[in-house]
């Protein structure tokens, strides 16, 4: 027998792990209407008039106005990015909450996955240099040191 | 009178904490110890000062004595005691009041402590910085900040708080919580300076303020939970948390404070991380601080954000010492710190640890690259752009994962190094658990990987949790309930409930506009049903009008409304949120342009949000039982031997001797 009894039960459990995983992106959640739609679209917006709030979020008339014109263009078959680019040109670029893509600006992508990537980078450098540590061995200054110890040991000792 | 002698106590606070500081230099200066007995009597003399100061602007408050410029601007006349109380820390000279106040709490019950230890440098360091600290605190009272200025010609009334700050009685309680947690990071970052000033950079220090940082974190935590509950019941948009550059700012030192809480426990154990421990601390506290610049300056925009002031330059200042202060002592003390322990195997507790840590270091960069973007932007070129929620979502949800997946870990993962056998023997219960989570949210209509991964992670996780707080109960009692190890587990418990309630109320929210024509008009949505009964109308005593609807969700009837405040001359929405462990129903009423007779009401379903508070209540339990003395080994107990399956996982770490 290649497997034992205890690696098929743990394949069995990684098997409806991964196959539970499946099924979730196969069925269907409720049903999206246009108002599950508008609400996400207008958290992606910042509402002009207010200190940081998102559209979704404020009662300002502004805020109201973008909320019912973005309901307006869904109900109209607008998608996604033309609401933004619409809504982009009416306002300005900084109603849009998700920074672009390019630029100076698109550096706020990129950054954290480089922090994140070295981070990890020197995590494994570390548990290298500690792994190592291990076979160290004493320093000519540990070993005078000791030796140095050991003297002044002996002379209270002798007096 | 209110005003001469606040003004008066204030300026005693900050002479007391003047003639502390330098008695405390000469001390240590001349090694005379008993220069520090007078120390302590200028510490109780500050704390007089400080409760009288408090005392003195309560007092105006609840009399409205509308000489006070504080008053006079915040304060009104009809407002309830409650919220007349809580005006101390609805806007900025009030709020650096009580911080202060709770500063020079931790500072004489910290001198206190300590009171047989004068002689011990260390001590008398960190005294020294706490002393710093509350001197400026004081500083700004007397100056920039200064909440006891006399108005010449007293207006009759007030304007009274910002109505959305009395709108809710969280907010009473909110603020205070969060500060004596955010205050609380002195203790640990005074003893950080001190150990490092002495050269004293073992463990140490540690030990001396485990409790105090398990407490600050544990109010911090409590005081994050109470804002996002404040916000869920009033703003009624269905959200309680927003990535707001307010929000952040306490998320950031709650971020680097958990990285902490976790790796001390990787020194004490093995010596290791000494650099990154003391620069943790420093930088919770270091982060405390920008968050207060950042809430306080103007320089950026928020609804939470208190009115601009001139304090921002000096708080940034003050940001910028703590830094360099923290840096130069690190770099001089380079060589000490150097790491006596070693590693044997990433798989194993302690290297857990090392991977939380770098994620948490991560997590706390994006949320504060991503608060700080927009000024950096406008500042290289000019550009006017906004960072939110769909940048910090996408961010911060693989990151999410990667926390909670070694929440699942760690727990069963013993120190030094782990063996296939042993994982799989103690994993394997917690990832029945976890299959067993993933199954039965997809038979009730889960859908999307994102939140059925969250539940089977979850389902993992805490059956490692509770795998570790059967065996220690098991083994000790009720004892194993208490101690670090088992009140954390309670915590991981706590946070557990919160990330499953985040996923499901994230993912399965409904939203729905209906606009009602006549009474008795009934709709169906997301399997409740709406019916129009009528509008009410409502006058509190403080002057309020509620202008309800009266709206009958499956049988019982709400009244969100509109609330107008005549004296603040604004209308705010007043949600009504209703709800159970399965879903919560808030409706909020839109405001209508028109003058014709038709209700317009926003329904948001959510599932699960419920769970948010009940993890965060749990979050607050297992932080207070983690405060109690768990069972304490000997310090000659074999406590690093090589676990086994048999001798399972280490109920308590050790206290490593001074």
């Amino acid at each position: 027998m290649i497997f034992s009894k205890k690696s098929i039960i743990w394949l069995c459990l990684l098997a409806a792990f991964l196959s539970a995983l499946v099924v979730s992106t196969q069925v269907d959640g409720p049903p999206r209407t246009n108002e599950d739609r508008v609400r996400a679209l207008s958290e992606d917006f910042a509402c002009p008039t207010c200190d940081g709030q998102s559209v979704a979020e404020s009662e300002a008339v502004v805020a109201q106005e973008i909320r019912r014109d973005i309901r307006r263009r869904v109900d109209e078959g607008e998608t996604d990015g033309q609401i933004t680019d619409a809504l982009v040109a009416a306002y300005d670029e900084s109603i849009d909450l998700r920074p672009r893509s390019g630029g100076v600006v698109g550096l706020i992508w990129i950054v954290p996955v480089v922090v994140m990537v070295f981070g990890f980078a020197a995590l494994a450098a570390v548990f290298r240099r500690w792994k190592d540590a291990a076979t160290q061995t004493a320093s000519d200054h540990d070993i005078e040191l000791i030796e140095s110890l050991r003297r002044e040991r002996s002379g209270e000792a002798s007096s | 009178m209110h005003v001469l002698i606040g003004y008066g106590a204030v300026s005693l606070g900050f002479a007391g904490a003047l003639l502390g500081i330098g008695t405390t230099i000469v001390s240590l200066a001349r090694k005379q110890p008993h220069l520090m007995r007078s120390v302590r009597v200028y510490v109780a003399l500050i704390a007089v000062a400080a409760v009288v100061a408090t005392v003195v602007m309560e007092s105006a408050l609840l009399q409205h004595d509308f000489s006070v410029k504080y008053v006079a601007e915040h304060g009104r006349i009809g407002t309830p005691v409650l919220f007349t109380i809580a005006t101390l820390w609805g806007a900025l000279e009030g709020s650096i009041l009580l911080w202060a106040l709770i500063l020079v709490g931790y500072l004489a019950i910290v001198a206190w402590r300590f009171r047989d230890r004068s002689d011990d440098p260390m001590v008398g360091w960190a005294l020294l910085t706490m002393l710093v600290v509350t001197a400026f605190f004081f500083g700004l009272m007397l100056g920039p900040a200064n909440p006891f200025i006399s108005v010449a010609n007293p207006p009759d009334n007030g304007p009274g708080l910002n109505p959305l700050l009395q709108n809710n009685v969280f907010m009473a309680f909110h603020p205070p919580m969060l500060y004596l947690g955010y205050v609380g990071f002195t203790v640990p970052f005074a003893f950080a300076i001190g150990a490092l000033v002495t050269g004293r950079v073992g463990e140490g220090w540690l030990v001396e303020t485990r409790r105090w940082t398990v407490f600050a974190w544990g109010f911090l935590t409590f005081g994050i939970v109470l804002g996002a509950w404040w916000s869920y019941e009033t703003l009624g948009w269905g959200g309680y948390w927003a990535w707001d550059p307010v929000e952040n700012a306490s998320f950031l030192p709650w971020l680097t404070g958990t990285a902490f809480i976790h790796s001390v426990m990787v020194q004490e154990r093995r010596g290791m991380l000494r650099v990154w421990n003391l620069s943790l601390v420093c930088a919770t506290f270091a982060l405390t601080i920008l968050g207060t610049f950042l809430t306080r300056s103007g320089v950026i925009a928020s609804v939470h954000a208190f009115s601009e002031s001139g304090i921002g330059p000096i708080l940034l200042g003050f940001f910028a010492v703590i830094v360099a202060v923290t840096v130069g002592l690190i770099g001089w003390r380079g060589d000490a710190l150097r790491s006596v322990g070693k590693i044997d195997s990433p798989v194993s507790r302690e290297g857990a640890f090392l991977a939380n840590n770098v994620v948490f270091a991560a997590f706390a960069f994006v949320v504060l690259l991503g608060t700080v973007w927009p000024l950096i932007i406008e500042a290289v070129n000019g550009d006017r752009i906004a960072v939110g929620n769909p940048f910090f979502d996408r961010m911060t949800m693989p990151i999410g994962f990667v926390l909670l997946f070694l929440m699942a870990m760690a727990p069963v993962l013993p120190w030094r190094k782990a063996s296939g056998e042993v994982l799989g023997d103690r994993l394997f219960w917690p990832v029945v658990a976890g299959v067993g989570a993933m199954v039965a949210s997809l038979l009730l209509g889960a859908a999307g990987w994102a939140p059925v991964l969250t539940f089977g992670l979850a389902g993992i996780a805490a059956g490692a949790a509770i795998r570790q707080l059967v065996l220690a109960t098991k083994r000790q009692g009720w004892r194993g309930l208490v101690g670090r190890t088992n009140g954390g587990m309670i915590v991981h418990l706590g946070v557990i409930l919160i990330a499953v309630a985040f996923a499901g109320s994230n993912a399965y929210l409904r939203q729905a506009e209906f606009s009602f024509e006549r009474v008795g008009e009934t709709k169906e949505f997301a399997g409740h049903t709406f019916t129009y009964v009528g509008d009410d109308e409502l006058v509190s005593p403080d002057g309020r009008i509620d202008n309800q609807v009266l709206v009958e969700v499956d049988g019982t009837i709400e009244r969100p409304a509109l609330t107008l405040f005549p004296f603040a001359g604004r209308t705010l929405g007043t949600p009504s949120t209703r709800g159970s462990l399965i879903d919560d129903v808030q409706l909020s009423v839109i405001p209508t342009n028109e003058e014709d007779e038709k209700a317009v009401i926003r329904v948001t379903v959510q599932p699960l949000v419920r769970w948010l508070w009940i993890g965060g209540g749990l979050m607050a339990v297992g932080t207070a039982l983690a405060l109690v003395p768990g069972k304490r080994r000997r310090p000659t107990a074999p406590t690093s031997a090589m676990p086994t399956s048999d001798n399972p996982i280490d109920v308590d770490p050790p206290v490593v001797a001074v």
